[in-house]
């Protein structure tokens, strides 16, 4: 017998035409297992999570260390949408601070990358120090008696805006909120094991960048981290060549919050039956590679696991998949939209053939990758199909509708985590 | 210029192995920004050394990519050429612009092809492009070979 749904009604949003009435925030009863689609299209939710995440009391990553070598190195980076600068000071510490002017606002900073003793806004010349001190500003005293600021006027009291700062074997993060606990416990000990796995204390180099802007909503690419379960049917290409499947061994596990996860995977060996039944649209029998150094794997980590994603809330996916090392770094852009910059790196003693061979199986990656591209696009068929449809929300109940760590990928339990986590944070 | 446009039809029409066909064996194909380009950073969005790469792009382009529908077209100008040994380097500004469903016609990206083209038995081949893209943030993905 054919089930009714009974779809949720239209809230008095839709029927209330005109003004932009108020929004009843509510979660559906089922509570993590379900996604409201308002959380990927409205605009007071949007700054909310601006305000509570991205300027909350968490550490959002923002430049690798071999970016900034030198001191007076200097990037631009982003925390949530808002943009920073990162650099390295005279001392060697790296700082970290808004780039937007203490007088006016404006961005002052717009180089990309560079080296530079002191920053001056090219507005009214206002200058800073490495650490986003006013240094100085041009007729502060007038002229010929005429003008300036006041007497009072103390350069201390005005500066750009700063963040703390924590860098972790050659990875940095910053805070707007001081009182952000220390980047290890923020990570907690599982992920912090995760974490080093990859940034082991070698030094970094870096291989180069990837941009991309996904007209989606940033949450999206959290989940499909989260997601394995997509992964297998999605991706014809990691699963008719074995990179990410079902059937091989695999787990996903998380920090105490739910907040951050790591996706474990181990290559497929021969392929279970039942597997392949259930993935046989995305199997191509007839698929085979001419040149397959792209899959090649240079075993360079304990064990026998093959690829680590780890998404660090909450603007970061560690990528390890084979040989191919990257940081995503998430920026939103209002609810419908958000700009993924990929950093390619390897590590500083690589022998030529490992670094060749990373340049090489960075195709699988990236706004071109051979399975990314798969991710950008649903997401935008995603955001096409929530949109309209924002008084529905969205089911996660592969293997449950509770959040714990499993030994296996045909689960959305890292994706329950992330929204018990973030119904917290937002006060949903 | 037969191979310039015999290149851009084929990309334009979704002939990818025909796209393939205009590299010679040892072909490198190589689609970066400029930004990569200029610091000297290695890496690239597409990255194909020699013609078996080559072939396996223009393979999972077809076949095992997830996109939504859209026609890409290539538009190219500005050809310079320069003798060089037994071939030709050759310089080309490049635009793409892309066709949606629900959408105008937007920009993809702007950029120039750096190549050296060579000369097999009757006809030319690109023996090595350089894709440098004066885009850096591409707009959702880059769903076929520049």
């Amino acid at each position: 017998m054919e089930t009714e749904i009974k779809w949720a009604k239209r809230d008095a949003a839709a029927s209330n035409a005109g003004d932009s009435p108020a929004h009843d925030y509510v979660w559906p009863d089922e509570g993590c297992s379900r996604i409201p689609f308002w959380v990927y299209t409205d605009e007071e939710i949007y700054r909310r999570e601006q305000e509570r995440i991205f300027r909350g009391p968490n550490w959002s990553y923002v430049a690798l260390e071999c970016e900034i070598p030198n001191p007076g190195d200097f990037k631009r980076s982003f925390v949530g949408d808002l943009p920073i600068v990162v650099v390295r000071d005279t001392d060697g510490s790296v700082n970290a601070f808004s780039n937007s002017c203490a007088h006016r606002g404006v961005a002052f900073c717009q180089s990309e990358h560079g080296n530079a003793k002191s920053f001056t806004c090219p507005y009214h010349h206002w200058s800073y120090d490495l650490k986003g001190n006013v240094t100085g500003l041009p007729f502060r005293r007038g002229y010929k008696g005429k003008g300036g600021m006041p007497a009072d006027f103390d350069l201390k009291q005005h500066r750009a805006q700063p963040l703390v700062v924590s860098v972790r074997n050659g990875a940095i993060f910053a805070s707007f909120d001081a009182t952000v606990e220390s980047f290890d416990a923020y990570l907690g000990p599982k992920l912090l094991t995760y974490f080093d796995r990859v940034f082991d204390g070698r030094k970094l180099e870096l291989l180069g960048y990837m941009r991309q802007r996904i007209d989606g909503n940033w949450k999206f690419m959290f989940e499909n981290l989260k997601d394995p379960y997509h992964a297998s049917l999605l991706h014809v290409f990691f699963v008719t060549f074995g990179l990410f499947r079902m059937d091989a061994e695999s787990a996903i596990e998380m920090d105490e919050t739910g907040r951050h996860g790591a996706m474990i995977n181990r290559r497929g060996g021969k392929l279970d039956e039942v597997a392949a039944h259930e993935m046989r649209q995305t199997l191509r029998s007839d698929m085979q590679l001419k040149d397959t150094r792209v899959l090649d794997l240079i075993r360079e980590y304990p064990g026998d696991v093959t690829a680590v994603m780890c998404t660090i809330w909450p603007n970061l996916i560690i990528q390890q998949q084979s040989n191919t090392l990257a940081m995503r770094h998430l920026v939103p852009r209002g609810p419908g939209s958000h700009d993924l910059h990929w950093t390619f790196f390897g590590y500083a003693d690589d022998t030529p053939e490992m670094r060749a061979h990373r340049i090489r199986q960075a195709n699988l990656m990236g706004p071109a990758g051979f399975v990314s591209v798969d991710d950008s696009e649903v997401m935008v068929m995603s955001q096409e199909g929530v949109t309209p449809y924002n008084d529905r929300a969205g089911v996660a109940e592969m293997a449950g509708r509770t959040v714990e760590d499993h030994d296996h990928t045909v689960t959305e339990v890292a994706v329950r985590g992330l929204y018990q986590h973030y119904r917290k944070v937002m006060g949903l | 210029m037969d191979l310039y446009s015999e290149y851009s039809a084929a990309l334009d029409e979704g002939r990818y192995q025909d796209w393939a066909d205009c590299f010679s064996t040892h072909a490198e194909y190589r689609l970066t920004t400029k930004e990569n380009h200029e610091r000297g950073l290695p890496i690239a969005i597409i990255y194909c050394d020699g013609k078996g790469m080559i072939d396996d792009r223009a393979f999972t382009t077809s076949e095992t990519t997830i996109s939504q529908p859209r026609a890409l077209r290539h538009i190219v100008s500005g050809i310079k050429v320069c003798a060089d040994g037994d071939g030709y380097r050759v310089r080309a500004d490049f635009l793409i612009l892309q066709t949606m469903l629900d959408r105008m016609t937007e920009i993809v990206m702007s950029g120039c092809y750096i190549d050296r083209v060579v000369v097999d038995a009757d006809r030319f081949l690109f023996e090595s492009r350089v894709c440098v893209t004066d885009t850096l943030l591409y707009p959702t993905s880059v769903v076929a070979p520049v």
